[in-house]
């Protein structure tokens, strides 16, 4: 499936990632002033207060810190790596990963996957360069 | 800005009270304030009510200010909720500064409450406002704060045994608190023992879920002289400040540093004068990195205050006397008052067996909420015994 997006993000609506063949591509923005990055999308730049437009982001980042969630939150119903990631592009991101794998300094791809009640959202999967 | 003194200080009992309601707590915590400063309800020119869940959880977003002061006889005035996530009640007590210190009222009321005992998600982690997207993701505070804590523990020597002995701590000075919901002591096995939540926190690395609130009456100068006849406690200084959300560290947040730093400013002295502080010990790694970003120690000292027990009673620098949110509790809106009654009565010599000998100035820190990666609020209050 491509194109689509998955949820959204608040009462606004805002979608957040589109579902690249099971890569989640992240939908960011970029200042078109200062050149700042953010996900999710936003309209004005925190550091200048230019305009920001849509930026779709790889996906790819680098895990800046990880822990293991023992005591799930409601609709998760087993634990899970749970983890800080610095997008490339610039932006962080938190989110699940899939699988026990993550650790602190691994480059991961965020992948569509279930999430809380068992909705698609996107999880972190760690890359292993070929 | 005149100068703003708090005359009375009181708080409920913290705990699930099932039989409790909101405006029985207030009522209590209220009344208690007015004894203790000696004044009466029909004095009373304005109140700030600090609370952040009873919206969602008691259908009462609003109003909890008007409901709490009608039930302690007060009514006629302007009341103003206050809500700014977990640091409500410290946003409240600030309000109340601004309107005395501002010279347009003479007595204030900074009330906080909170029941979040009702709340049906027993046993799960809190969730915070404003994270819909992210609470899909998997977030909750203790997520959030884990993988600072991992961070923390990348760049000190911080390790679990290091952020379990502050539980240890905290309740060992809660055992001597009769207002504080945990007494019982525990051990720093105990702790690396109770049921994980998120690594490195364990089920007694976090804060509980609360019932209470708390008030305090402000009063200018003219309306001490007249009215308190105990040692004078001066707020010296308020501070509060939001998010930078700039991707920065986890380890520690820069956030707590802006808010001390516009506090110590203002105070006209710094750090190495408090004798005392409450900070924001929702989980233990929280208190840690508060060393730090409050300026108690230098940057990455924070894991040999614990170890030398500088932190504890009879050390150089007591945190959390009253046991903390770790084990006084944390009812949201009230926690922020509740630190403002432990720093009264410590500097007017009435904290009974938790009395740190001598005290006269103390600092009350409470943080909350989240945004963009960042928490979204930190607030920072200091008091002089004059």
């Amino acid at each position: 499936m491509t194109g689509d997006v998955r949820f959204d993000h608040d009462l606004a609506g805002r979608p957040v990632y589109r579902d690249d063949e099971g890569i989640a591509r992240l939908l960011g923005s970029r200042c078109g002033n200062c050149g700042a990055t953010a996900f999710p999308r936003r309209t004005v730049c925190l550091e200048c207060g230019g305009d920001h437009a849509p930026l779709e982001l790889r996906g790819r980042g680098t895990v800046h810190a990880a822990a293991s969630v023992g005591n799930p939150p409601a609709g998760f119903d087993r634990g899970f790596r749970y983890a800080c990631v610095d997008l490339a592009e610039g932006p962080r991101v938190l989110g699940p990963c899939l699988g026990d794998a993550v650790e602190q300094g691994q480059q991961v791809q965020a992948v569509v996957a279930p999430v809380r009640d068992g909705e698609l959202g996107f999880r972190f999967s760690e890359v292993r360069d070929a | 800005m005149r100068d703003v003194y708090v005359a009375g200080a009181a708080m409920t009992q913290f705990g699930r009270f099932p039989d409790r309601t909101i405006e029985d707590l207030g009522r209590e915590a209220i009344l208690g304030a007015l004894a203790d400063a000696g004044v009466h309800q029909s004095e009373v020119q304005v109140a700030y009510a600090g609370h952040a869940r009873t919206g969602r959880l008691h259908a009462r977003e609003n109003g909890v200010g008007q409901l709490c002061c009608w039930a302690a006889g007060i009514r006629e005035i302007p009341v103003t909720g206050v809500g700014n996530f977990c640091a409500s009640g410290s946003t409240s007590l600030r309000e109340a500064w601004i309107a005395v210190g501002s010279g347009l009222y003479d007595v204030a009321i900074a009330l906080g409450v909170e029941k979040l005992s009702s709340r049906a998600e027993r046993g799960q982690p809190l969730t915070s406002d404003g994270m819909e997207m992210e609470g899909r993701l998997g977030f909750s505070p203790p997520a959030f704060f884990a993988l600072a804590a991992h961070r923390y523990m990348d760049v000190t020597t911080a390790d679990r045994r290091t952020f379990a002995q502050v539980a240890v701590k905290n309740r060992a000075h809660a055992a001597l608190n009769p207002h504080a919901q945990y007494r019982k002591p525990i051990t720093v096995e105990e702790v690396l023992d109770a049921p994980l939540v998120v690594d490195p926190f364990t089920r007694l690395s976090c804060c509980p879920t609360s019932d209470g609130a708390a008030a305090v009456v402000l009063v200018s100068d003219r309306v001490r002289a007249a009215v308190d006849g105990r040692a004078a406690v001066r707020i010296a200084a308020s501070s509060l400040t939001s998010g930078g959300y700039r991707g920065e560290d986890l380890a520690t947040f820069s956030i707590d540093r802006r808010a001390a730093a516009i506090a110590y400013e203002m105070a006209g002295f710094g750090p190495e004068d408090l004798d005392l502080a409450e900070v924001h010990d929702a989980f233990t790694y929280t208190e840690v990195a508060h060393y730090e970003d409050l300026g108690f120690c230098a940057p990455g000292d924070g894991p040999r205050l614990v170890a030398d027990g500088d932190t504890a009673l009879g050390g150089r620098l007591p945190v959390s006397t009253s046991g903390g949110l770790l084990s006084r509790g944390h009812p949201l809106g009230a926690t922020g008052i509740a630190q403002a009654v432990e720093v009264l009565q410590q500097l007017r010599g009435e904290a009974g067996d938790r009395q740190v000998e001598g005290a006269r100035i103390g600092l009350a820190h409470c943080v909350g909420g989240f945004l963009d990666n960042d928490a979204a609020a930190s607030a920072v209050h200091l008091f002089v015994r004059e």
